[in-house]
C-alpha cells in the first residue's frame, strides 16, 4: 500500500532555481548601476560641451549686437553650431530662431523665464518628441538672451542600445547561473541517485549490489556503510538459506530410507492385519506430505538467495499448461486459450513455471474443490494467465497474506490430506518474482477466486 | 532373462538396506558398496548390469567415481542427487552418468529408471537397420560407430541417442521427444539430460564441437542429424 505524500520540489530543482535567481539578482544590480552611471556620465558630457559652445556663441552674439544696426537673422546664420543644433535669440523684445522647428514657444517655460531673469540655464526637454538639451545664456549688457537647443536623440538611441545589451546580458547571466546550478545539483545528487538505484536493485533481490568507491570524504562514509550493510544482509540471508537447505538436505537420507522401506511394506500389504494396514496408509500419506515439505523448504531457501533465473529458455507458457493438464490429476480442469496467447513466448524456467501452475491448481483443489478454468491473455509485452475456481473466494484482507509462508487461508482450518505444505503460494510468488512477473488474487467472474499471473512476453 | 544385478553405492546404511529389500522385491540381484573405492573394485570383479551411485560419498566423491568407472566399463550409471541442484546434476551427467534421480525418490520411480537403462543395454540387438551417413556409419549389429572409418567408442545411451537422431537424417527432434525415445521419460523429464549427452556425443564424433557438422542444434526446437 503506497501512501501519497506531499512532496517538495526536488533538490536539484531547488538548487537550479536558487542559482538562477541569484545570478539574475546580481546581473540585474550590475546592469542597473552600469546603466545609471553611463547615462549620467554621457548626459554630463553633453551638457558640458553644449554649455561650452553656447558660451562661445553667446560671446559672438553679444559682439554683433553691440555693432550698430545688428541684423539678427544673419547673426544666427553666422553662429557655429553642430548638426541638430538650433539657436534662438531674444533681443529688442522679439524672438529670432534659426529654424522653424524651435521658437519661443518651443522652449520649455521654466528654462525660458529663468534665463530672462538673468540665470544661465541647462535643461533637458522633450521637444517634438525628441530629447533635447536646452541651454540659455542671458546677455544683460545688450539686453538680449541666447538660447541653444541641442538635439539628443542620438544619445537616447545609444542609451536604448545600452539598455537592451545590459538586459540581454542579465538574462544570459541568469540562464548561465541556472545551468550551473543544474550541473552542480546533478553532481551533488549523483551519489544520492546511485544509492537509490542500488537500494532498488537490493529490493529486487540482487544482493551482489555494491556502490563504486567514492573519493569524497563525506560520500565515502555513506558508500562504505551502504556496502557494509549489503554484505551483512547478504551473509545473513545466505546463512538462513543455507541452514534451511542443510536441514532439508539432511532430512533426505532418512526420508529415502523411510519411503523405500514403506514401499517394501506396501508390497506385502496382504500379509498385514487390517489395523496394521490402516497404520501403514497413515504413515505413507504423512510421508508424502513430509517429502513435499522438505522439497518446498529447499526450493524456497534456494530462491531466497537467487536474484535471477539461471535455467531460462523461451517457452510457450500456454502450451506448457496444456501439457501439464494432460496429467491424470488435472483432467477435470478446462483451459481456453486464443491463438495469440498460445503463441506467446516467455523467457522462463520450465521446472519453476510448471511448479507455479501446479501449485495454483493444487491450491484450488485444497480450498475450492479444484480449479474450474484456466484462461490467458497476451498483450504486446505481457502474458497473463488466470486460474479460476468455484470456491468461496479469498476475502479482501487475506489477499496479500496468503502468499506469505506458512499462512493458510481461513478455508483451510481443516488440515485434510489434501492440505499443502503451507509454502505452495509463497513459492508461486518467489518463482513469479524471479521471472520478473506479478501474481495476485481477485474474484473470478464466476464467483470463486481468480489467481492471476502476469509474465513479461518475449518479443517475436 | 536372468536376474539383473545392481550395484548400490551409498554411504548411508539405512538407504542401502532398505533399497536392497525394495530392489530384491523387483527381482534384482543387489550388491552394495559404502564408498567409491569399494564400488570400483566391485565393478572390476563382478561387472554389474547397472550402478546406482550416490553423489555424496566420503573420500572420493560420486563425480570422480563416475569418471573412473567410465574408464573401466560401459556399465550404465544412475546417479542419485540429494540436492537436486542443477549444478550437481549436470556435473554428474558430464562425468559420464546416463541418467539421474533425485533423493528422496520412490521405489516405482527408481524401478522405472532402471528398466529404461536395461532396455538400452538390449537396444542394439533389437535394431537391424543401419543408420548414419557417408562419413558416420552406425551399425546396430556390432554396436559400432565409425567416423571417417575410425571406430568411436560410445556408451549404450550415447549410441542409442545417436542412432535415434541418425535414423531420421535431417528430421528435428525436440528434447522431449528424445527423452521419451531414449530415456523413457514422459514430458516431465529433465531436458538437460539430453543436452549433456549431445555435448558428450559431439566431443566424441565432431571435430569442432563449437561448430558441429552432424549433430546440429535447432534453436528453439531441439537437435537434428545433418547427413
Amino acid at each position: 500500500m503506497r501512501r501519497r505524500r506531499r512532496l517538495r520540489p526536488s533538490l536539484s530543482l531547488r538548487i537550479t532555481a536558487s542559482f538562477g535567481l541569484g545570478a539574475l539578482a546580481v546581473a540585474a544590480a550590475v546592469a542597473v548601476s552600469s546603466y545609471w552611471f553611463a547615462a549620467r556620465f554621457l548626459a554630463r558630457q553633453q551638457e558640458a560641451s553644449a554649455l561650452h559652445q553656447a558660451y562661445l556663441n553667446a560671446v559672438i552674439v553679444r559682439a554683433r549686437l553691440r555693432a550698430p544696426h545688428p541684423d539678427l537673422p544673419s547673426i544666427l546664420d553666422a553662429l557655429t553650431t553642430g548638426p541638430g543644433t538650433q539657436t534662438v535669440i531674444y533681443a529688442t523684445g522679439r524672438w529670432f530662431s534659426s529654424s522653424l522647428l524651435v521658437s519661443r514657444d518651443g522652449l520649455p517655460t521654466n528654462a525660458r523665464s529663468a534665463t530672462l531673469n538673468g540665470s544661465v540655464v541647462r535643461a533637458w526637454a522633450r521637444i517634438a518628441g525628441d530629447a533635447q538639451l536646452v541651454v540659455g545664456v542671458p546677455l544683460p549688457e545688450v539686453d538680449a538672451d541666447y538660447f541653444q537647443v541641442v538635439d539628443q536623440s542620438s544619445l537616447a538611441r545609444t542609451l536604448a542600445v545600452l539598455r537592451s545589451v545590459l538586459l540581454g546580458a542579465a538574462a544570459a547571466t541568469a540562464a548561465a547561473g541556472a545551468a550551473l546550478g543544474w550541473w552542480v545539483s546533478r553532481r551533488l545528487t549523483a551519489p544520492l541517485r546511485s544509492v537509490a538505484a542500488a537500494a532498488q536493485r537490493l529490493a529486487r533481490g540482487n544482493f551482489e549490489t555494491q556502490l563504486p568507491p567514492e573519493r569524497d570524504l563525506e560520500l565515502a562514509g555513506l558508500v562504505d556503510s551502504f556496502n557494509t550493510m549489503v554484505v551483512a544482509l547478504r551473509h545473513r540471508i545466505e546463512r538462513d538459506a543455507r541452514f534451511a537447505a542443510d536441514v532439508s538436505h539432511e532430512l533426505r537420507s532418512p526420508l529415502t530410507t523411510l519411503s523405500t522401506s514403506l514401499s517394501v511394506l506396501r508390497n506385502r500389504r496382504d500379509e498385514l492385519s487390517p489395523r496394521s494396514r490402516e497404520a501403514l496408509a497413515l504413515v505413507s500419506l504423512e510421508l508424502v506430505r513430509f517429502e513435499r515439505l522438505v522439497d518446498d523448504l529447499l526450493e524456497i531457501s534456494r530462491s531466497d538467495v537467487q536474484a535471477d533465473l539461471v535455467d531460462a529458455e523461451p517457452l510457450r507458457i500456454c502450451q506448457l499448461i496444456l501439457n501439464l493438464l494432460e496429467r491424470a490429476e488435472y483432467t477435470t480442469v478446462t483451459a481456453e486459450f486464443d491463438n495469440e496467447a498460445l503463441d506467446a513466448v516467455v523467457q522462463g524456467d520450465k521446472r519453476r513455471l510448471e511448479q507455479v501452475i501446479r501449485n495454483l491448481l493444487d491450491n484450488a483443489s485444497a480450498y475450492a474443490g479444484g480449479a474450474a478454468m484456466i484462461t490467458a491473455e497476451a498483450t504486446a509485452t505481457t502474458v497473463s494467465v488466470y486460474v479460476d475456481d468455484d470456491g468461496p473466494g479469498v476475502p479482501a484482507e487475506e489477499r496479500e497474506r496468503i502468499f506469505d509462508r506458512f499462512t493458510r487461508g481461513r478455508g483451510a482450518a481443516r488440515r485434510g490430506s489434501r492440505a499443502g505444505t503451507g509454502l505452495g503460494l509463497a513459492l508461486v510468488r518467489e518463482h513469479v518474482r524471479l521471472h520478473r512477473g506479478k501474481v495476485w488474487v481477485t474474484d473470478a467472474p464466476s464467483g470463486g477466486a481468480r489467481f492471476s499471473i502476469e509474465l513479461p512476453r518475449v518479443a517475436r | 532373462m536372468t536376474a539383473a544385478s545392481v550395484l548400490l553405492v551409498d554411504d548411508d546404511d539405512g538407504i542401502r538396506a532398505s533399497l536392497r529389500l525394495a530392489l530384491e522385491d523387483h527381482g534384482y540381484q543387489v550388491r552394495e558398496a559404502a564408498d567409491a573405492e569399494t564400488a570400483l573394485d566391485q565393478v572390476k570383479e563382478t561387472s554389474p548390469d547397472v550402478v546406482v551411485l550416490d553423489l555424496m560419498l566420503p573420500g572420493m566423491d560420486g563425480f570422480e567415481c563416475c569418471r573412473q568407472l567410465r574408464r573401466l566399463s560401459d556399465t550404465p550409471v544412475l546417479i542419485v542427487s540429494a540436492r537436486g541442484d542443477s549444478h550437481d546434476v549436470v556435473a554428474g551427467l558430464e562425468a559420464g552418468a546416463d541418467d539421474y534421480i533425485r533423493k528422496p525418490f520412490d521405489v516405482p520411480e527408481l524401478a522405472a529408471r532402471l528398466r529404461a537403462l536395461r532396455r538400452r543395454l538390449r537396444f542394439s540387438a533389437d535394431q537391424t537397420r543401419e543408420a548414419g551417413s557417408v562419413d558416420v556409419s552406425i551399425n546396430p549389429d556390432s554396436g559400432e560407430v565409425r567416423v571417417h572409418g575410425r571406430v568411436v567408442h560410445l556408451t549404450k545411451t550415447e549410441f542409442h541417442l545417436l542412432y535415434e537422431l541418425a535414423s531420421h537424417p535431417g528430421r528435428v527432434f525436440t528434447r522431449e521427444m528424445l527423452l521419451e525415445r531414449v530415456w523413457d521419460y514422459g514430458y516431465f523429464g529433465d531436458t538437460r539430460i539430453v543436452d549433456v549427452h549431445v555435448g558428450r556425443l559431439r566431443a566424441k564424433i565432431e571435430e569442432d564441437t563449437a561448430n558441429p557438422r552432424w549433430l546440429v542444434t535447432v534453436r528453439g526446437f531441439g537437435y537434428k542429424f545433418e547427413p
